[in-house]
């Protein structure tokens, strides 16, 4: 009797423990939902937006942007720069730690930013070969000079990204090239990766010795949740489903379509706000058909934006005018004037000036025989593409085009536009930088690759190269204007929506507010504010 | 000779009349020939039946459920869900019909010349089939339709390379069993050439399984073109292709349930009628079955 007694008591306890240990580990750990799972974590080797959101909580660049677009320092107590712009001196904080317990020097920041000129996709601005750093010094343990060939008035922003993250050299040195990213990651940031489990999750924990946060953030550190768990939802409807469960805590990646359901749940906060990544149609001006600019301004006029934020968007995306947006450093709101607007009357004009006439009364025009048809290419993977893509097509029926909707995964419909073969597509791009991106889009050098229009002017690279080395802001600012108002101008690209960027998270996610003040919601913010109330 | 021609044509009447009695006492076969005759008539009346045009986007009636306006709902842009599904049986048809002309046409080719003639020509054709079979054939499909592009003839052209193999095992097979048959020797013992054993002969005789083969054959297809679709490989929007619908409709299953659920739903009546009408003929056509008639 006595015996069961005891047991019965040890059994209650026992319980109890067990209870209370797995609140506390719940309580410690957040576990977001992410719609795409990385290609690889490595800093200098990623272009995509989501390897890169995620890599950002582990590593950190130099400087960071806070509330108001202002670069500030984040690994450094004072930066200096040359009268002439030639050269940037930078004293480092003492004892920032990196992950592997070692303490960050100069020597780590020259081998990371060699790492980076050397590997990165992304290195077009501040490398040497661009006109950028050609040399750096390290007089001693905590200072960097960075030698520029010419003045770089843009570089601050540039070293405030984390594909110009700072790794340890020795750890660089020592660690095998196709492990770095993948199976290991070291840097200062708030988290520190444990595993990451392909195809399910990455485990990332509390960074003990962080406490070098920026001012702007009302914690410096360490984090105040245990663990961030980012699980892999690739489908829409499970992350709907995991969102409203309860099995995921926090999510960015929350579907359009999903934001009116979501928030009428009680236990859940869903919030939106506009991105500096938009979507837009851009025109192939390789294909003859294309090269006539009334044809441009045909389908320019045809294509109703408001009906696309509505439908394709639920209403979450906004119109805009330009190639950047509102939220993008660079955004010039003359361009609302320059925009073409929606009026099908004056694309049907446009078309019957060029001899396209619908003949046999079957809404198709046609001219010499030949029916008027245009092939659109865009992303069958993500619904708001998809829909964009089957709107315009719509949108060009009703002024007698007859458009072949071809759709594709993200990938192979980059590698189409990239190679010219296409008519019009419908694509996705985002900066927050306004120059650098520009550029990316639309200078002569992205022929073949990035410049999906196809085509570019000598007094369009003039005012994109001005824009990014002018030493004068009022010479840059003037030049990217003139910048935004040709690419539109011209009628190859047509900016359609402004996405959105949406996050759900559980009521007891605590640290939302802040994070929301800021207009990029960034991953450091993410990582040191957010925790289980 | 008057008399001759009368016998024979009272035996194929007889044979018919069997077939008719055993196929008519199947229920299940019976329910699923009205299936067929019903989703073929709704292709051919598409436009007459659909109540809206299947292409028509109404951005004011976005995921609207099933209501008196719209029987079925509308889709995530405005379009009427019930016009769709009725004009997707014709894609759905087409690729089943188009497959399978394919692959008989192809397997029966190969399946012939293999069985018929046999020796190196049986090796190489059957050495193919096998190499064929050996890769899963729905990645294969998957390979053919990515490299092709999308659209529906390259989605039919994609599953017929590929489900060929499996008819002309069958066509093999049967040719090699009529082929040592005492009437294909007195044939051949008479001086007859090989083109009048095969369509006089042996032809005729094989139309039974392959019969059978092409009804159970059409539901493959149509499952493997809707999974193609749904994969994004297959028939490109607008075209309401019912395996696209449903592709289309999975990111809304929690809140709007019908623009998946209804094309499923249609998949799986089709492919349910064929495969009725496939087992009815089977049985009907089976001489075994007849000792129980």
């Amino acid at each position: 009797m006595k015996f069961k007694k005891v047991s019965i008591i040890l059994l209650v306890v026992s319980l109890v423990f067990l209870l209370s240990v797995s609140v506390m580990a719940a309580d410690g750990e957040i576990i977001v939902g992410i719609g795409e799972e990385p290609d690889t974590l490595d800093p200098n080797k990623t272009t995509r937006f989501h390897s890169y959101m995620i890599l950002s909580h582990i590593i950190e660049p130099l400087f960071t942007l806070d509330n108001e677009y202002n670069v500030v320092p984040l690994l450094l107590e004072s930066y200096d720069w040359a009268e002439d712009g030639s050269k940037m001196t930078v004293e480092l904080k003492e004892g920032i730690k990196f992950h592997n317990g070692t303490e960050m020097t100069s020597e780590d920041v020259k081998a990371s930013y060699e790492r980076y000129f050397e590997l990165s996709p992304m290195a077009n601005y501040l490398p040497g070969d661009k006109g950028g750093i050609y040399q750096i010094d390290t007089p001693d343990k905590y200072k960097v000079v960075f030698h520029f060939e010419n003045a770089k008035p843009l570089a601050l922003y540039h070293m405030a990204d984390a594909h110009v993250g700072i790794m340890p050299k020795e750890w660089i040195e020592n660690t095998a090239d196709n492990e770095i990213g993948i199976t290991k990651l070291v840097g200062t940031g708030p988290l520190q990766l444990d595993e990451w489990i392909s195809g399910e999750e990455i485990i990332m924990s509390r960074f003990e010795d962080y406490n070098h946060g920026p001012d702007f953030i009302s914690n410096q550190g360490p984090t105040k949740t245990a663990k961030m768990i980012f699980r892999v939802v690739p489908e829409d409807a499970t992350m709907m489903a995991e969102l409203m469960s309860g099995n995921v805590d926090f999510s960015f990646d929350v579907p359009p379509s999903s934001v009116d359901v979501l928030s009428k749940r009680d236990n859940l906060r869903v919030e939106t706000a506009p991105t500096y990544s938009v979507q837009y149609l851009a025109m192939n001006m390789k294909r003859e058909i294309i090269q006539d600019k009334k044809m441009r301004l045909a389908v320019a006029h045809a294509v109703n934006k408001e009906q696309i934020a509505k439908a394709a968007w639920f209403g979450v995306g906004q119109k805009i005018y330009g190639l950047i947006n509102k939220a993008t450093i660079g955004y010039w709101p003359g361009i609302e004037d320059v925009a073409y607007k929606y009026n099908p009357e004056e694309s049907k004009k446009l078309l019957s000036e060029l001899g396209w006439e619908d003949n046999d009364g079957d809404g198709i025009r046609e001219k010499d025989g030949e029916e008027l048809s245009l092939t659109l290419i865009t992303f069958s993977n993500i619904d708001q593409w998809r829909k964009a893509g089957e709107i315009v097509q719509s949108q060009l029926a009703q002024i007698g085009i007859k458009v072949e909707l071809e759709t594709a995964e993200v990938g192979a419909t980059y590698d189409r536009a990239e190679t010219a073969d296409y008519d019009i597509g419908i694509f996705r791009n985002t900066w927050w930088l306004g120059q650098p991106y520009l550029r990316f889009l639309t200078h002569s050098s992205g022929i073949g690759s990035s410049n999906y229009g196809q085509w570019s002017s000598p007094e369009l690279d003039k005012n994109i190269e001005t824009a990014g080395d002018s030493m004068s802001l009022e010479e840059r600012t003037e030049a990217l204007n003139r910048v935004q108002e040709i690419v539109v101008e011209t009628g190859i690209w047509v900016p359609l929506v402004s996405n959105a960027k949406i996050i759900a998270a559980k009521d007891d996610v605590a640290g939302l507010d802040e994070l929301l003040s800021h207009p990029w919601w960034p991953p450091l913010m993410r990582a040191l504010l957010l925790h289980k109330q | 000779m008057e008399n001759k021609l009368n016998t024979s044509k009272t035996k194929s009447q007889a044979k018919e009349s069997r077939f008719w009695r055993r196929f008519k006492k199947n229920k299940l076969a019976i329910f699923g020939a009205a299936i067929i005759i019903f989703i073929i008539l709704t292709a051919i009346f598409a436009p007459l039946l659909a109540p809206y045009d299947p292409a028509f986007q109404n951005y004011d009636k976005l995921l609207e459920p099933p209501s008196f306006e719209h029987p079925f709902g509308t889709d995530d842009l405005g379009r009427d869900l019930l016009s769709r599904v009725i004009y997707g049986s014709r894609y759905t048809l087409l690729v089943g019909i188009g497959v399978v002309i394919i692959v008989a046409v192809l397997g029966s080719i190969l399946g012939f010349l293999a069985g018929y003639y046999g020796g190196k020509i049986d090796t190489i054709i059957m050495r193919m089939v096998d190499v064929m079979l050996a890769i899963p054939a729905l990645v294969l499909a998957l390979a053919i339709a990515g490299a092709l592009g999308g659209g529906i003839w390259n989605v039919i052209i994609a599953i017929g390379a590929v489900g060929w193999t499996q008819f002309a095992r069958l066509v093999r097979g049967e040719v090699l069993r009529i082929r040592e048959s005492e009437y294909i020797q007195a044939a051949r013992a008479l001086g007859a050439g090989d083109f009048k054993i095969i369509s006089k002969h042996i032809a005729p005789n094989m139309m039974a399984p392959v019969i059978v083969y092409i009804t159970l054959y059409i539901p493959s297809a149509i499952l493997w073109a809707a999974s193609l679709s749904f994969l994004g490989l297959g028939v490109q929007p607008p075209y309401p292709e019912w395996g696209a619908l449903i592709a289309n409709g999975r990111s809304y299953i929690s809140f709007a349930w019908w623009i998946a659920t209804i094309p499923g739903f249609a998949i799986m009546l089709t492919v349910l009628g064929f495969n009725f009408l496939g087992d009815g003929l089977r049985d009907a056509l089976d001489p075994k079955m007849a000792k129980n008639i």
